[in-house]
């Protein structure tokens, strides 16, 4: 029998062998990413230390005006720093109603017109992805017992940027709900097991409608990801994106989506 | 240092982050390294840690606060890494590490596989924690105060963690001498 003295001892010895050094490449790759990133600004933030002017006041909120509206088309035409694809065709994109349920602000979505279709002959549903993306279809049906602890899971389809130096993956598939289940209790039961740091309790909601259907979007960026819920016939579909404040790319792909009769 | 150079990035300067990212760097690495036990998850959790920190680094009140907030930010991406396979609840492969390999006062007690299956067999939030206590040297309240928790789930979790150790540490030696004697 060991004691609690010799375990601490232990693990300090455990604990202080290992990896010290960072491959350079891990840094680089994600200063690469930092370079496309925008910083979140915080709302109120001192960026004036000194008294405007009142005359300034009024040019300055035409130009704010201006400058909404320019960097709105920028995001409209191309996703902040995603590999996301050439030219825009002159196929309209479907658009996504994101009926306000939480605080959030409406996240500016990617313009999917050149983006090209996977259909998931499996699970029901057709969408779209950036033409730089692989699409890997499930290989068997999604089941619950099986596949909910593996978030990366094959019975789900994949689709990944493989082209990006900071690799971003989305996932769906769909399954049953059993008689007499709400999709609230099967979305619980999905996130059991999470870290109490994941739990559903911490995550931001946000209805959607995805192809009429009424769904909701679970945004948690403290865990790295979010996950989109549409109930259809019975048939539960979830949408994930598996990097944090990647919603908004959710939400363009959930845009897409057309579900088979 | 480090308060310039945050204040710096905190307002838009790339050049200040790559420099705070390559100070800080290997420590992070070493970190997500001990929580996940996998060089690409924990590459990964590093990646992912920068890129938030980049992003969240203007709503940093207190540049001296930086690398406590950092490490919060890395062991939330080491928590989503773990999550994304749950790979607590299954067998992992545990790669070896490149420390010393004579015998010594641990390997006496317990051999570095019994302790490997016994630490991946733990939840990520109890491992780091076991982390910034054993390897990083902070206290209960320190580590409360890396992580956002109250200090009693600190001692709560780390108490949770000794213990679950020291159960598979003692189940792997009682099964080590139950094949002992069924040899002999």
């Amino acid at each position: 029998m060991t004691s609690r003295s010799e375990i601490e001892r232990t693990l300090d010895r455990y604990l202080a062998e290992g990896a010290e050094q960072v491959p350079d490449r891990v840094i680089d790759d994600a200063l690469d990413e930092i370079d496309h990133t925008s910083q979140r600004r915080v709302m109120g933030a001192p960026w004036r230390f000194q008294a405007m002017p009142s005359f300034l006041k009024p040019a300055l909120a035409g130009a704010a005006v201006i400058a909404v509206v320019v960097v709105g088309g920028v995001l409209l035409t191309r996703g902040p720093t995603d590999n996301l694809g050439g030219q825009p065709s002159a196929t309209p994109s479907p658009s996504v109603s994101t009926s306000v349920d939480a605080p959030s602000p409406t996240p500016a979505l990617t313009d999917t017109r050149n983006w090209v279709s996977f259909t998931s002959e499996r699970y029901g549903y057709a969408i779209g992805h950036p033409p730089s993306w692989t699409p890997t279809a499930a290989v068997r049906d999604w089941e619950f017992e099986t596949d909910q602890p593996d978030h990366l899971t094959a019975a789900a389809d994949h689709f990944i940027d493989r082209g990006a130096a900071y690799q971003i993956l989305v996932t769906a598939f769909a399954t049953d709900v059993a008689t007499g289940m709400s999709e609230d209790e099967w979305i619980a039961d999905f996130y059991e097991g999470d870290p109490a740091s994941c739990s559903l309790e911490n995550k931001e909601r946000k209805a959607v409608s995805v192809d009429g259907h009424a769904g909701m979007l679970f945004i948690d960026d403290n865990c790295s990801d979010s996950q989109a819920f549409v109930l259809v016939d019975g048939r539960i579909h979830v949408f994930a994106i598996w990097r944090a404040n990647r919603e908004a790319l959710l939400e363009s792909f959930l845009s897409t989506v057309s579900f088979q009769p | 240092m480090d308060r310039d150079l945050v204040e710096q990035a905190s307002h838009g300067d790339r050049e200040a982050f790559g420099v705070l990212a390559r100070v800080h760097g290997d420590r992070l690495y070493a970190i997500a390294h001990r929580i996940l036990r996998e060089i690409d998850r924990s590459e990964d959790a590093v990646q992912q840690a920068l890129v938030i920190a980049w992003q969240e680094l203007p709503r940093l009140r207190d540049p001296d606060r930086f690398e406590p907030w950092l490490h919060r930010i890395l062991v939330r991406c080491c928590y989503s890494e773990a999550r994304r396979r749950n790979e607590w609840r299954e067998h992992v492969r545990v790669l070896p590490f490149d420390g010393p390999g004579g015998p010594d006062e641990y390997s006496a007690l317990a051999n570095r596989d019994q302790i490997d299956r016994g630490f991946v067999r733990l939840p990520p939030e109890q491992r780091a924690i076991l982390v910034l206590h054993h390897y990083l040297g902070l206290t209960p309240t320190e580590i409360a105060d890396t992580l956002g928790v109250p200090p009693g789930t600190v001692r709560s979790r780390l108490h949770y963690a000794h213990r679950a150790m020291r159960a598979a540490l003692d189940a792997d030696a009682r099964t080590a001498h139950l094949a002992e004697g069924r040899t002999s």
